[in-house]
């Protein structure tokens, strides 16, 4: 049976221009490959600018590839067919407010994803998006509200239901935690751990938090300046890790 | 039967509505919203509420002050100019002149201008760089200096104005509609709705225009109150609308000689221009205001 998620040879690099027809090349990631089964979840680290939230970028398609793959079940997909894309794989961004059209209600900004993925008429769309409301323990009441009106916690989760609304396989969270105050943090990560459970989505996310990641990734992978380091399961890596680096970052959380 | 609404609900006003509440805070705002309002309306029915045709000549009441001077008759209530032609009549109808026409041609500016801009804003690299910079060269020109110069080769004639105005104002719109898409297209909420799959048509009106309307209100302000002093300051000079039709600019050239005599054919046309645009400034100004505002709320 073929993997979920098959990376391969993955990279991106930048062109800085300084002239007309000058420019120097940044590598921003350097190629790598892995690969996630489903309902599992891969949790990627590093530091700063190592590369971590390209990955997350390059697999939700929000960015182009410079080189590589990226097969879902077998088959590749092609960059710029956003369409099949978020069918399969969708994205939490960092900045949960700045992800949200602030002049759109919520609902409506829900209702977008729906209305370009599916053939369903206007009321079951709509019914859809409250359903999908209710599973992030938001309100019907709230379809009608624009973003600046909810609190930061209400955000992430609309941004979350923006990511299951079209009960995809994968979803791809960039530091989607950051932001948010401890109680508030564990229960969007219960929340997420229970929506795995109910729905069978694999999950790929980037964290900074140590303790985040051994509580929910299967599988870690660290990234340090733009090259792939360590990947393997949590347990291994975190029990006897091979780099000295994975070791600082895993076990005192600290580099 | 019993009443059922028990439950306090909040409801939140709607994007425009919201506006207008911020906006009718503001006591100046509400005066020139109803000025406007006005002089439009009069623009429309000018036709129909006009006491006289504005050409029609009184050879008994030639100069007649204005109704509330002691020699004023009430059925001119503005008074009359040196050919006996009744000043209300003439600066209502010449509202269509000097309100309508500018209307037009920045309606027609705007849908050219936002339509190029939007696709250079869109599109990048050469291509939209060279839509972007594609009429520059007539912002090198002042828009009055422009007017003068094409109305020198074609004669002048309405047509010719409208066409200059419309043309000096499109620049304008393409740059400040492509700078403002250009920075809101990097931003997470578009790329949010690109990976929705949405397509190009609906990004552009429905996910990034609500976001520019402040950016292209105060343009459309802007762009309005300088036809509407292009067209009075082409009529002023003789060049814009020729001399018996009511514009208002043409109607000041002509009093210009007569001012210090008989000072209401100078100053009840001037008045109406003054009023016009000081109501579009402002209006457009705090619609700006009230639309940055509303997102910040």
């Amino acid at each position: 049976m073929t993997k979920l998620l098959e990376v391969e040879q993955l990279s991106k690099s930048y062109r800085h221009k300084t002239g007309l027809f000058s420019g120097t090349k940044i590598v921003a990631l350097e190629p790598l490959s892995f690969s996630l089964e489903r309902g599992e979840t891969l949790a990627i680290m590093g530091e700063t600018g190592s590369g971590k939230s390209t990955i997350a970028r390059l697999i939700a398609g929000a960015e182009k590839p410079s080189g590589g793959e990226i097969r879902l079940n077998g088959k590749p997909l092609q960059a710029t067919d956003y369409a099949e894309r978020c069918r399969n794989i969708r994205m939490i961004f960092q900045d949960s407010l700045r992800s949200l059209n602030p002049q759109i209600t919520v609902g409506k900004q829900l209702k977008e994803a729906v209305r370009f993925n599916t053939n369903w008429d206007a009321a079951t769309q709509q019914q859809h998006v409250v359903e999908t409301l209710r599973k992030v323990g938001l309100l019907p009441d709230h379809y009608h509200f624009y973003p600046h009106m909810l609190s930061s916690g209400q955000q992430q989760r609309v941004c979350i239901a923006r990511a299951i609304v079209l009960a995809p396989q994968i979803i791809v969270a960039d530091e989607a935690f950051v932001s948010l105050d401890p109680s508030i943090r564990a229960q969007i990560i219960n929340l997420i751990l229970d929506l795995q459970q109910d729905m069978g989505i694999s999950f790929i996310f980037v964290s900074h938090s140590t303790e985040i990641v051994k509580h929910v990734a299967d599988k870690i992978l660290i990234m340090h300046r733009g090259k792939m380091i360590e990947f393997g399961p949590t347990q291994v890596l975190v029990n006897h890790p091979k780099e000295t680096y994975t070791r600082h970052l895993l076990q005192t959380g600290t580099l | 039967m019993p009443n059922n609404s028990i439950y306090y609900q909040q409801r939140e006003p709607s994007p425009l509505r919201s506006i207008w509440l911020l906006m009718s805070s503001n006591p100046f705002v509400v005066v020139a919203f109803w000025a406007l309002s006005i002089i439009f309306v009069l623009m429309l029915l000018s036709p129909l509420i006009t006491p006289y045709d504005a050409n029609q000549q009184f050879a008994d009441a030639i100069l007649q002050p204005p109704s509330w001077h002691n020699e004023g008759e009430i059925r001119f209530l503005f008074g009359t100019d040196d050919l006996g032609r009744d000043l209300l009549s003439r600066i209502i109808a010449g509202s269509v002149y000097s309100l309508g026409y500018p209307l037009v041609a920045v309606a027609f500016a705007a849908l050219i201008g936002i339509a190029i801009g939007a696709w250079a804003g869109l599109s990048s690299g050469m291509r939209s760089s060279g839509l972007n910079h594609m009429l520059d060269v007539i912002l090198s020109i002042p828009s009055l200096l422009l007017a003068l110069v094409i109305i020198a080769i074609l004669g002048p004639s309405l047509f010719n104005v409208m066409l200059a105005i419309t043309l000096v104002l499109i620049p304008q719109f393409i740059h400040s509609v492509r700078n403002a898409i250009r920075d809101e297209i990097h931003k997470d909420y578009v790329t949010a709705s690109k990976l929705n799959g949405c397509s190009t048509w609906y990004l552009l009106t429905r996910v990034i225009f609500p976001n520019i309307t402040a950016t292209v209100v105060m343009q459309l302000t802007f762009a309005l109150s300088t036809a509407i002093l292009d067209i009075a300051a082409l009529g002023f000079l003789g060049l814009g609308v020729q001399a018996p039709a009511p514009e208002w600019g043409t109607m000041l050239a002509r009093s210009l000689d007569q001012v210090y005599l008989y000072p209401w054919t100078m100053v009840l046309p001037g008045l109406a221009l003054f009023i016009t645009i000081l109501a579009i400034n402002v209006l457009g100004d705090n619609l700006r205001l009230s639309i940055q505002k509303r997102v910040e709320q």
